[in-house]
């Protein structure tokens, strides 16, 4: 977990305050993330209380968070794919464990011509159509674009390489660009 | 991309919880906390020196701490209020409590789940009320009426109130009514011990209204299947066993060894029963898992009762009120009186003749109950609840479209607002 507190944290002294003051400032933001990801929101809500819940466990165990949003994060993530994988995802496996991508296959997605990839979409249709999109696809996506992170963030949160991080951030603005085509 | 991500994050923006919901899953979290507290080691040393954290967020943005607050004021601001708390039918502050102590905290209560708990807690405020007065022998058949009068008011409000949540909120509806039954339940075992021990005193009239309020809420019992449910009635028996053992643990000391090993083999069976519910669920079964955990609620909330009433402790005994029945024995209970309502219902409208609906039509109706009587006769004598319950739902629609009464039927049944049709 990056050695990351916020000054909100410092100044906040019980485990309890802190945890409380994590659901009041990212709970809406978890929720997104888990909507996008699963199209569904009542099962986002469960997810990110199930969250909140196993996070508690955790500080319950003497454990020291240091910093809830990556945190909050991980277990989010991690719950999502258990939910794919209750959903029975076909090849949710196959996909998760795709690796050693070379970039150098992706030319066409320079950085110049991602910006006007990118800049041609339409965000509202975008949003829509992540949810349609390979579930792999749709975690780094979400995490980038409505998250907000950073590919380094992105890839310390779901523990691959900031490489594959990229490559799949590339794939999944072609297979958005695709789709939101097919959308209008 | 810098465009793109404006847009991105402008449009993402729009996807959040609401206000309500934000507000349920915190109350939901602060649950939890309570029920897996941290360990001593880890807790920090509360500002108060009475709650933790999370304790006194609690109780702050509960209703009662809000009314806590409210009451405080006016003690400080008035006294008369404050005395005027204590008083009964009779007394000259009486009109002081009802009229506004009471009015102001109804005031108070927000939302309809708030509203409802308020005129549930009225009802017992009443009864309690009219035991003190039986007690003292003061209870005249006149004093009796007029309790009784506002009584079925209060339950009026609060079916009223459970109606309109139902609408708004039909899981926190479904909680509602159990907590709702499960006090009804507890004030019907104390006034059965005030008849029998001041027979002096006639309470057949309260009786009554209880034993009427409690049918009307059975009459609109629906169980549903949903994952949103089961997890608010989790959320509701968290809350209500958490705050059980913490009474129990201060109470304990005051207590016999008997009541004192009742209190805790009911709350190991409940926990016990919790668990079953939660394998129910994980194993797709969610609509039994809810049947569970509504007899848990209710079982719940009647020995939070025995538990800091100690006029319920004093009244009843535990094993009467939180009596020791298997789960099966519970539906089969719940099954009887689903075929109670249902027959008073057809009783009723064989009874009534009507000058506009067609003689051949309430046969039809009555022939289509009297099935539906049979099927559950069939399920009971065989053994197979679960062939009644899964004609449940059809049997109170069924029921529902009985009343209100049609158009130009003979007086003796009542219209929507409860009101005979005389009024």
């Amino acid at each position: 977990m990056a050695k990351r507190t916020s000054p909100a944290d410092e100044a906040i002294g019980s485990h309890e305050e802190r945890f409380l003051k994590a659901f009041d400032e990212y709970a809406d933001a978890l929720f997104r993330h888990a909507t996008i990801r699963l199209s569904d929101r009542e099962r986002a809500i469960e997810l990110v209380h199930d969250a909140f819940t196993k996070a508690w466990g955790y500080v319950r165990g003497g454990n020291e968070v240091e910093a809830y949003r990556p945190f909050l994060y991980k277990i989010l993530g991690n719950l999502i794919i258990d939910e794919y994988r209750r959903r029975k995802v076909d090849s949710l496996d196959a996909m998760l464990e795709e690796e050693g991508i070379d970039s150098g296959r992706f030319k066409e997605l320079q950085e110049g011509s991602l910006d006007e990839t990118l800049d041609r979409l339409d965000a509202l249709l975008a949003i829509e159509a992540i949810q349609t999109l390979p579930v792999i696809y749709r975690e780094t996506l979400t995490l980038r674009f409505v998250d907000g992170l950073g590919p380094k963030e992105i890839a310390t949160l779901i523990e691959e390489t900031e490489n594959v991080v990229s490559v799949r951030l590339n794939r999944g603005i072609k297979l958005l660009k695709d789709a939101v085509s097919n959308k209008k | 991309m810098n465009r793109f991500e404006k847009n991105m994050t402008q449009v993402a923006s729009k996807i959040r919880l609401t206000t309500i919901q934000k507000h349920q899953l915190r109350e939901r979290l602060l649950s939890y906390m309570a029920y897996h507290p941290l360990p001593e080691a880890l807790k920090a040393h509360p500002a108060a020196g009475f709650f933790s954290y999370a304790e006194f967020t609690f109780f702050i943005q509960s209703w009662r701490g809000r009314t806590g607050a409210v009451l405080a004021a006016l003690v400080l601001a008035v006294g008369i209020p404050a005395v005027a708390e204590r008083s009964v039918p009779g007394d000259i502050l009486y009109p002081v409590k009802v009229r506004v102590n009471e009015e102001v905290l109804a005031q108070l209560s927000l939302s309809p789940y708030e509203k409802l708990e308020w005129e549930t807690r009225r009802v017992e405020r009443r009864i309690a009320e009219a035991r003190l007065l039986a007690k003292e022998g003061k209870l005249t058949e006149e004093v009796e009426a007029q309790i009784t009068e506002t009584v079925k008011e209060h339950t009026a409000s609060a079916e009223k109130e459970l109606a309109t949540l139902r609408e708004s909120d039909a899981d926190g509806a479904e909680v509602a009514q159990v907590v709702l039954e499960s006090a009804l339940d507890v004030q019907s075992a104390i006034l059965a011990d005030s008849a029998s021990s001041s027979p002096a005193s006639d309470v057949g009239g309260l009786v009554t209204a209880v034993e009427d309020a409690k049918a009307t809420l059975v009459a609109g019992t629906k169980t549903s299947g949903s994952i949103s449910s089961y997890n608010r009635f989790v959320t509701r028996i968290e809350e209500s066993v958490s705050h059980a053992h913490e009474r129990f643990s201060a109470v304990e000391p005051s207590m016999t060894d008997v009541e004192r090993d009742q209190i805790s083999s009911k709350l190991s069976t409940i926990g016990e029963r919790l668990n079953a519910a939660r394998e129910l669920h994980e194993a797709d079964t969610t609509r039994d898992a809810i049947r569970h955990l509504k007899l848990v609620l209710r079982d719940s909330q009647k020995v939070i009762a025995f538990i800091t009433d100690i006029e319920v402790r004093q009244s009843v005994a535990l094993e009467n009120l939180v009596p020791e029945t298997t789960i099966e024995e519970e539906r089969i209970a719940h099954i009887e009186a689903l075929r109670g309502v249902l027959q008073g219902t057809l009783a009723s409208l064989a009874s009534t003749t009507s000058s506009t609906v067609p003689q051949e039509e309430t046969e039809a109706t009555l022939l289509k109950g009297n099935e539906y009587l049979v099927s559950i006769e069939a399920a009971l004598n065989e053994g197979v609840i679960a062939d009644a319950e899964a004609l449940e739902e059809e049997i109170r629609a069924f029921i529902e479209s009985l009343t209100p009464p049609r158009e130009g039927e003979v007086l003796g049944t009542t219209t929507d607002s409860g009101v005979p049709a005389s009024e």
